[in-house]
C-alpha cells in the first residue's frame, strides 16, 4: 500500500484518495497475474518488473488511460481482446495502473 | 521560425486530418513523430529522440523516424532519384522482435523446410545457392503506409509515406525451387511461409507466429532472397533468408523464413485469419474479408516538401503499380484542378520496382498544393480519396498524399 501511495504522490496525483491507491494495486495484480495471457509475457514495464518483448515497451509508449482501456478491451494488432476474460473493473484498474506507472497522460 | 509554425507546416505537408498527431522538433536533426499505437498521440513535451535498436544500429539515423524498437520510418525527404533505396535508409517493420544476432553468423547453414511438393525436403541456404538464382527489384511497402491520413484514428503505427522503399533482391525463384522438388502437390492453392522467430511460452503460437499465405499465382515472381542491394541480407531486413513476393504488401515477405509449404488452405495463424484484412471501420478482421496481398497503384511527391523559391521548380516523387508496371504519372500544383504529365527519371527496373518522376514547373510566390496521380499499365489510376477501413490499410488516394509548399 505504501508503495502505491508513494507512486501516486510522485506523479502529483490526488495521493490521499484510498480508492485510487486500491485501484492501482488492483491494476498491478491484473497486469502481473490475473490477465491471461499475462501482460508481462508481451510487455516491458519497469514497475511490474516485466521485460516482455512481443508488444511495445510500455515505459517507452507511455499510453494514456483511454489508450490502455481501448487496447485491453478491443485488442490491437496482434494483441488480443481481454473483454471476455476480465471484468470492467479489472480493465479499468489495469488501464489506470499502466498509464500511471509509465508516466503516460491520465 | 517558431516551433508552432514548424509544427503547422509539417501538419499541412503531411495532410494529417487529426491535428492532435504532432511531430516534435528536436534540435536540428529533424522532427520526431509522437508514438501512437492507437491513433491518439500523447502530447509529450521535450521527448528525447529514440536511438536505433541494436540490430539496426548501422542504419542512417538522420533518415529515419524511430516509432519504436520494431518500427522505423524513412523520412519523406530521404527518398530521392536514385531508384534503389540505400539499405541504411530503408524502413523497418517487425511483427515480432528479431532473432538474436547469431542468426546470420553462419548464414549458409540456415535451414528451410519445403513442404507440399512431391519431394519435400529441408535444405540449407548453402545448397539453395547452387540450385538457382535471380536478381529482381521490388517495392517493399507496409500495408499501413498512409495510415496516418485516416481521420478515424486507425490503430497501428502512424506511417505517412515512409514505410516504403525500392530494393534489389538476389535469391532463388520459388518456382524453380518447387520444380526441383518435383512440383506442387495436387491440391496446393497457397504458398504459406513461416518466420523463424522463437515464440515465448505462455502464448498460443497461432496468435503471434508470423505465418502468411498468398495465392500460388505469386509463383510468377516470388523468391527466397539472401541478398539485398548487393550485400548479404541483414537481420534487420529478415536475414539470412526471406520470402520475397514482389508486388505484394510487406507482411507477406516473411522474414527469417524457415518453412515454405504449398497448402490447400490459408494458415490459421491470427496474422492471416484476422490480421491484415480490409473491412469497414468498427468491425473486427475475419477470413471472409480481402487480405492485403497485391499492392495498388500509388505515387507521392518527395520534393519540395515545405518551402522554396518562386520561379522554376523541379517537383520530384516516386510511383509504382504493385504487381503491374506503372504507366504514367501526372502532377498538379493547384491541388488537382489541372494536371501535367511528369517524366520518369532513370531506368525501368521492371514492373515491381518504382520509378522516380520529375515535373519542371514555373510557380509564383505563395502557397501551392502539389499532388501526384499515377496510372498503371492496366489502366488503374489512383483515386482522389481514401477507402475508409478499420485499420487504415492500402491508402493510395492522391489528395491525402499531397504536400503544401510555400514559395517566396
Amino acid at each position: 500500500m505504501r508503495r502505491h501511495a508513494v507512486l501516486a504522490g510522485a506523479l502529483g496525483l490526488l495521493a490521499s484518495t484510498p480508492a485510487l491507491s486500491d485501484e492501482l494495486a488492483q491494476g498491478k495484480t491484473v497486469f502481473i497475474q490475473e490477465a491471461q495471457p499475462s501482460c508481462t509475457i508481451c510487455h516491458s514495464l519497469d514497475d511490474a518488473g516485466s521485460s516482455g518483448a512481443i508488444g511495445p515497451d510500455l515505459d517507452e509508449l507511455k499510453p494514456s488511460y483511454q489508450q490502455v482501456l481501448a487496447a485491453v478491451t478491443t485488442g490491437v494488432g496482434v494483441m488480443p481482446s481481454f473483454e471476455a476474460s476480465l471484468t470492467q473493473a479489472q480493465i479499468q484498474a489495469v488501464a489506470r495502473y499502466v498509464s500511471q506507472a509509465t508516466g503516460g497522460p491520465p | 521560425m517558431s516551433q508552432e509554425q514548424v509544427l503547422d507546416e509539417r501538419l499541412n505537408n503531411h495532410g494529417l486530418a487529426d491535428p492532435s498527431r504532432r511531430r516534435l522538433l528536436v534540435g536540428s536533426a529533424g522532427a520526431m513523430a509522437a508514438v501512437s499505437l492507437l491513433g491518439l498521440s500523447p502530447l509529450s513535451r521535450a521527448e528525447e529522440p529514440k536511438t536505433l535498436p541494436e540490430y539496426a544500429a548501422w542504419k542512417d539515423r538522420n533518415a529515419l523516424i524511430v516509432h519504436s524498437a520494431n518500427t522505423m520510418e524513412t523520412e519523406r525527404g530521404a527518398i530521392g532519384n536514385g531508384v534503389i533505396t540505400p539499405t541504411g535508409r530503408l524502413f523497418v517493420r517487425n511483427n515480432l522482435p528479431p532473432p538474436p544476432a547469431g542468426i546470420i553468423e553462419n548464414a549458409d547453414a540456415w535451414e528451410v523446410r519445403i513442404e507440399g511438393v512431391r519431394n519435400p525436403r529441408t535444405l540449407s541456404l548453402g545448397e539453395l545457392k547452387t540450385m538457382g538464382v535471380t536478381t529482381v527489384a521490388s517495392v517493399l511497402q507496409c500495408s499501413g503506409n498512409g495510415r496516418a491520413f485516416f481521420p478515424h484514428g486507425a490503430s497501428g503505427t502512424q506511417w505517412t509515406v515512409g514505410a516504403a522503399g525500392c530494393v534489389m533482391w538476389t535469391g532463388i525463384p520459388l518456382k524453380d525451387l518447387a520444380d526441383a522438388l518435383g512440383g506442387l502437390a495436387e491440391n496446393a492453392r497457397y504458398i504459406t511461409g513461416t518466420g523463424g522467430e522463437s515464440l515465448p511460452d505462455g502464448l498460443d503460437p497461432a496468435s503471434i507466429v508470423v505465418e502468411r499465405s498468398i495465392p500460388t499465382r505469386a509463383l510468377d515472381s516470388a523468391l527466397l532472397a539472401w541478398e539485398m542491394n548487393d550485400e548479404p541480407l541483414t537481420r534487420a531486413h529478415g536475414g539470412p533468408l526471406r520470402l520475397v513476393v514482389p508486388g505484394y504488401y510487406g507482411v507477406n515477405n516473411v522474414k527469417y523464413v524457415k518453412t515454405i509449404a504449398f497448402t490447400e488452405e490459408q494458415t490459421n495463424a491470427k496474422i492471416q485469419t484476422s490480421g491484415y484484412r480490409v473491412r469497414e471501420v468498427g468491425k473486427s478482421g475475419s477470413p471472409d474479408q480481402p487480405s492485403m496481398w497485391e499492392m495498388n497503384v500509388k505515387s507521392w511527391v518527395t520534393a519540395p516538401l515545405e518551402s522554396g523559391r518562386a520561379g522554376r521548380n523541379m517537383i520530384y516523387g516516386v510511383a509504382f503499380g504493385g504487381t503491374v508496371a506503372v504507366e504514367k504519372v501526372e502532377v498538379s500544383t493547384d491541388g488537382g484542378k489541372s494536371w501535367h504529365p511528369a517524366r520518369f527519371l532513370g531506368p525501368d527496373l521492371g514492373p515491381y520496382a518504382w520509378r522516380p518522376f520529375v515535373l519542371a514547373a514555373d510557380l509564383p510566390a505563395g502557397e501551392h498544393r502539389i499532388v501526384s496521380r499515377a496510372t498503371d499499365a492496366e489502366g488503374n489510376r489512383q483515386p482522389e480519396g481514401r477507402t475508409e477501413n478499420e485499420r487504415g490499410y492500402g491508402h493510395n488516394g492522391w489528395s491525402d498524399h499531397g504536400v503544401t509548399v510555400t514559395l517566396s
